[in-house]
């Protein structure tokens, strides 16, 4: 027979603030899939800045031609 | 692909929405900027000076003084 014990055994979980781990398990998904969208975002609004393009742009396997500008040098004021 | 495919693969979620309306947009920018130089450069051809350079390399620019 179990010994007796007076009142309930209450535990607290692990957890950080609100967040416990099957919160956070349960989130992560769709987080990431936010975070594709925010980069994604960046890709749309950064696409005419000239150091993303050297960065990121120029390098995209298909649609990367389309930032290589090839000017003739003598078209181009000095 | 069925219409409820499209809606579950791409509507349910808003954060997979949102993914694939930005991802096509940042796709569809070169494909469209692309699409109407071509347009404009084939429309315009003879006429922008990607051609007329070349004419002026080749002799083609005493063409004023011949009619004087």
């Amino acid at each position: 027979m179990a010994p007796y014990t007076a009142g309930l055994k209450y535990a607290t979980g692990a957890h950080f603030g609100s967040f416990t781990p099957k919160a956070v398990l349960a989130y992560t998904p769709v987080l990431s899939a936010w975070g594709a969208a925010a980069f994604a975002g960046i890709f749309v609004f950064t696409e005419n800045w000239p150091l993303f393009q050297d960065t990121f742009f120029k390098k995209v396997p298909v649609l990367g031609d389309h930032w290589v500008k090839e000017i003739d040098p003598q078209d181009v004021p000095n | 692909m069925s219409y409820g495919t499209i809606v579950n693969t791409f509507f349910k979620r808003n954060a997979v929405f949102v993914t694939s309306v930005f991802t096509a947009a940042f796709v569809f920018q070169p494909i469209f900027d692309d699409s109407v130089s071509n347009w404009y450069y084939a429309r315009n051809k003879g006429k922008l000076w990607q051609d007329v350079k070349l004419k002026l390399a080749a002799g083609g620019d005493d063409d004023e003084e011949d009619d004087e």
